[in-house]
């Protein structure tokens, strides 16, 4: 089967579900792309379909597959569920999308899709809806720690696409010689370094991380798919793809850059109180990890996005249960099948499940540093909360993700891996202030970011205000050329029609007062008499 | 033969829209659509040949192609959009007359090849859509409309003296060097309203009639990016300044939006950004600056359109032009989401057309943060006025189909056309 009828019928499926609001293209869509993933190849050059490609986009739908079929018990307390599932379409035709492009125009598009459609998503509950809200109101540093779905959305939109502008440029200049991307050759140092800002804002790192943190507005499905296998996942997987054209700096700059965040990541994600954004914390630190081998080691890279996929999906389901059994963003009570999943999620995480061996198999023993940290947040979930039972059907798309994914794939775990367990401790920790602030960075976004740009736009609106005042005076000009118009007008006239011949008559009148005739006549005959008289002398 | 067609579509247009001074919407919508037979005229054709003038000559080829197709659906759904907002304006029929010359201004811009019939052309366009501003604007509308002629008129009469300049009348043939070539830029330039000669551009567009306005901002002053791009290697202008020039009016027009309070002034300004964005392509060489001017051409016209069509609901509806007070239910949302997430070029034809903009990028570190600030910008402000509006939030507001609909198509065609863009492209 042609890929491409099966993506434009994944971008289709998001017309059928607005309509139906029911996920049953989503759930259709992603069942199709699970099974005949290995047997669809591109019909034209537009696509490429490799082996990891193949892999990437089973991977992907088994996740969405499992998330929908999540959404369809969780998305009953959702009042927009047309909108909530047309989004999640899109978001999941535009991953495929991403994917599979060979040609640079369908990478933007894929690339541009998943930026509209978290926004759409993040926008999914009405603003009063607390459910919706990221943060607990309190001020501090300067700022309103509370977001709204659409002070979320548009933070999101607006730090991505810093990424997307800078990747049309990247991709533009490489694009010259030949609109297929297998067919680059390497890329110059600029354009390289515009594919890194593109790679980084998309997988919120340092310093783009903090739009991740508040697109905890949307539903925790979205969050769910958002962090596990789209959206944030095309960072790495773009310097997957454009790895072999990437300059040997840029492996060191994403290394570096990727630490950073994890540890931030790290760290912020031990002294959160909401349970989401504790998580986000999480995404953004392994996403640094991940990011850090994409270039350097990109098989390593390519089993953390399997496995963080699938334990952070779990994660977020797990955690959205327990928010849908307290109907609150901050629950104290998890059910045990959460706790569960959780726990295996970590496990995943740290090395000690056979799809977490795969992810750690070349690791260096430092990771094991993450790895504590990891056992520190998630263990604050599991360690801190209450249990209570609840085995709504909400549990089984998790339970069994959890369970298959993590043990769908054969080797051998080095369970040394979880001495990084003892980080479970670090639960009991009281959590540090500047590390609930995360470290101020928000105050970058809501306070120094905007204040520039009002600062910059108050010079435009004063400057073009200026002129535009300019060009209003500009009539002062006007009327005084035609006032001076009217002057030389007016005394032109009294020159034609008045001075000049009113001078004609006096003269006229003058000379006839003196009785020019009598002298011309006076004249004219002693003329006469002269000449006369002067040719009678000279005749004779 | 092409001549008679032209001869024969000319006057029954003309028939037609005298009629519709009488009829109203129909005939209008029926002379507007008879346009599509100048499509016909595929070969060069010289309809006369003037002293002095030289050879007038009308010509659609693939070039022209989508601009006049653009004028000419977007100048159809307008007319079927305006019956309802014309009725809240209380306007005289004679509205229609005047509405179909103007569209019919667009093609004659575009499908002459005599450059001072062009500047006719301009002209047509210049008195029919001041004549609808001085009589059915708002606000001081004489005073705007007074404003929008004069500079209108400076544009264009630049513009021919450049052409008359350069003793270079025939767009195939022509060639400008000094003053008369940086006059015919000038000219150009003052009609799109870049940066430095836009001021008149938020006070014409804001305050015409509202259906002017979905054809001023989208069609009228886009296409003289078309000459632009035709004329450029005749007047040997400084492509490398203008592309540079261009994005610098992106930037500058994005950050005007934010001043704005009334959603039509926020448009209006989006036009100055989005005229930025067609000078720079524009200015790019050979096919690559056609594509990307052609693309982000139609892709601003039918979503600027949508947006001026959507505020032309409210105001007839609500009563509000103010961007605070938009309050929204699922189609109006649905409409607003459409137009300004493809005028940001986040998806839709726009991203095609900004990626293609990028290609021809010079190779310098500033012009590639100048693009980077530029494509950033242009998208910033779209999703700084959906979220002003979405923050209205929602409320009944019974949109009448028949403003509706043609509302809708505007705002999908840009998703559309990418869609069909690898078919359009064979």
């Amino acid at each position: 089967m042609a890929l491409e009828l099966l993506i434009l019928a994944a971008y289709l499926a998001a017309l059928l579900d607005i309509a139906v609001k029911r996920g049953v293209g989503a759930i259709t869509a992603a069942t199709a792309f699970a099974l005949l993933h290995s047997a669809t190849s591109p019909a034209t050059g537009l696509f490429r379909l490799g082996e990891i490609e193949r892999g990437l986009v089973l991977f992907v739908s088994l996740i969405y597959l499992t998330i929908s079929i999540y959404s369809i018990f969780y998305a009953k307390s959702i009042e927009r569920r047309g909108w909530f599932w047309g989004w999640m379409d899109v978001f999941y035709a535009s991953m495929l999308t991403f994917i599979t492009a060979d040609h640079w125009v369908l990478l933007l598009v894929g690339w541009g899709g998943l930026d509209l459609a978290s926004w759409g998503l993040i926008l999914t509950y009405r603003e009063e809806e607390d459910a919706g809200r990221v943060g607990l109101g309190e001020g501090a540093w300067g700022i309103r720690w509370m977001w709204t779905p659409s002070a979320s959305a548009l933070r999101a939109i607006l730090t991505v696409e810093v990424g997307t502008a800078a990747l049309l440029i990247a991709t533009g200049q490489a694009a010259a010689g030949t609109p297929y991307i297998s067919q680059w050759s390497a890329l110059p140092d600029l354009a390289a370094a515009l594919v890194l800002i593109a790679a980084f804002a998309k997988a919120a790192q340092l310093p783009f991380t903090d739009w991740l943190m508040t697109a905890m507005s949307a539903p925790t499905p979205v969050s769910a798919l958002l962090h596990s296998s789209t959206m944030v996942k095309a960072g790495p997987l773009l310097l997957l793809k454009l790895g072999p054209l990437m300059p040997h700096w840029a492996a060191q700059v994403a290394f570096l850059v990727g630490l950073a965040t994890a540890l931030y990541g790290g760290l912020v994600a031990l002294a959160q109180r909401e349970p989401k954004v504790l998580l986000a914390s999480s995404t953004a630190s392994y996403l640094g990890l991940i990011t850090a081998f994409a270039l350097k080691n990109p098989t390593e890279a390519l089993w953390l996005i399997y496995a963080h996929g699938v334990a952070k999906a779990t994660l977020f389901m797990a955690v959205g249960h327990a928010i849908h059994v307290n109907h609150n963003r901050t629950p104290l009570e998890y059910p045990l099948a959460s706790k569960i999943a959780m726990a295996v999620a970590l496990a995943t995480l740290v090395g000690i499940t056979p799809l977490g061996a795969l992810a750690k198999a070349e690791a260096d023993w430092w990771l094991a540093l993450f790895s504590t940290l990891t056992s520190g947040y998630v263990g604050r979930l599991i360690l801190k909360t209450e249990t209570v039972s609840d085995w709504s059907p909400l549990a089984w798309p998790y339970l069994a993700l959890a369970a298959v994914g993590s043990f769908s794939v054969v080797a051998m775990p080095n369970l040394l891996w979880g001495f990084s367990l003892v980080g479970l401790s670090l639960a009991y920790l009281p959590p540090a202030g500047a590390l609930y602030r995360r470290l101020g960075l928000p105050v970058l976004y809501d306070l120094l970011v905007p204040k520039a740009f009002h600062a910059l736009a108050r010079f435009v609106f004063a400057l073009d205000r200026f002129l535009d005042r300019q060009m209003f005076r500009a009539q002062v000009l006007w009327d005084s050329l035609y006032r001076g118009v009217m002057v030389v007008e007016r005394y032109t006239d009294m020159w034609l029609h008045g001075w000049i011949p009113e001078s004609f008559k006096r003269v006229s009148l003058s000379l006839s007062r003196r009785r020019f005739e009598y002298y011309l006549y006076i004249a004219g005959v002693g003329l006469g008499v002269a000449l006369y008289l002067t040719l009678w002398i000279w005749i004779r | 033969m092409y001549s008679d067609i032209f001869l024969a579509v000319t006057a029954l247009i003309v028939a037609l829209s005298l009629l519709s001074a009488k009829r109203g919407v129909l005939s209008a919508a029926v002379a507007t659509a008879l346009m599509v037979g100048y499509l016909l005229i595929s070969q060069r054709t010289t309809l006369a040949s003037m002293p002095y003038v030289g050879e007038v000559a009308v010509l659609v080829d693939l070039h022209k192609l989508p601009f006049i197709a653009v004028s000419i659906a977007l100048g159809l759904l307008v007319t079927l959009y305006a019956p309802r907002y014309l009725e809240h304006l209380k306007a005289e029929r004679w509205y229609y007359l005047s509405h179909v010359l103007y569209v019919l201004s667009f093609v004659f811009i575009v499908i002459f090849e005599n450059l001072i019939f062009v500047f006719l052309a301009l002209e047509l366009s210049i008195i029919t859509s001041f004549l609808l501003i001085w009589y059915f604007g708002y606000g001081n509308r004489r005073m705007v409309g007074l404003i929008y002629f004069i500079w209108a008129q400076v544009g264009s009469i630049l513009f021919l003296i450049g052409v008359a300049a350069s003793g270079h009348f025939d767009a195939s043939t022509f060639q400008a060097t000094g003053l008369a070539s940086l006059l015919v830029l000038l000219g150009i330039l003052i009609k799109m309203g870049t940066l430095g000669v836009h001021f008149w551009l938020p006070y014409a567009h804001a305050e015409a009639p509202t259906p002017l306005s979905a054809l001023l901002s989208p069609v009228h002053v886009g296409l003289l990016a078309y000459w632009l791009w035709r004329l450029k290697d005749g007047a040997m202008w400084p492509v490398e300044v203008l592309y540079m020039y261009g994005l610098a009016t992106a930037i500058y027009g994005s950050i005007l939006v934010f001043r704005e309070v009334d959603i039509k002034r926020a448009l209006a300004d989006s036009t100055i950004a989005n005229m930025g964005l067609l000078v720079s392509a524009a200015s790019l060489g050979g096919e690559l600056g056609y594509l990307t001017m052609a693309i982000l051409f139609t892709g601003h016209a039918f979503a600027k359109a949508a947006g001026f069509m959507l505020s032309g609901i409210y105001i007839v509806h609500i009563h509000t032009r103010l961007l605070d007070q938009l309050k929204w239910n699922t189609p109006l949302l649905t409409v607003g989401i459409l137009t300004f997430v493809a005028l940001s070029g986040v998806f839709g034809l726009t991203l095609v057309g900004k990626a293609f903009l990028a290609i021809g990028v010079p190779h310098d570190a500033a012009a590639v943060l100048l693009l980077l600030f530029a494509l950033f910008s242009t998208a910033l402000y779209n999703f700084y006025l959906i979220n002003r509006i979405y923050r209205s939030g929602p409320a009944e507001v019974n949109a009448s189909s028949d403003m509706y609909i043609p509302t809708l198509l505007s705002a999908l065609l840009p998703y559309v056309l990418l869609a069909l863009l690898p078919l359009l492209w064979r």
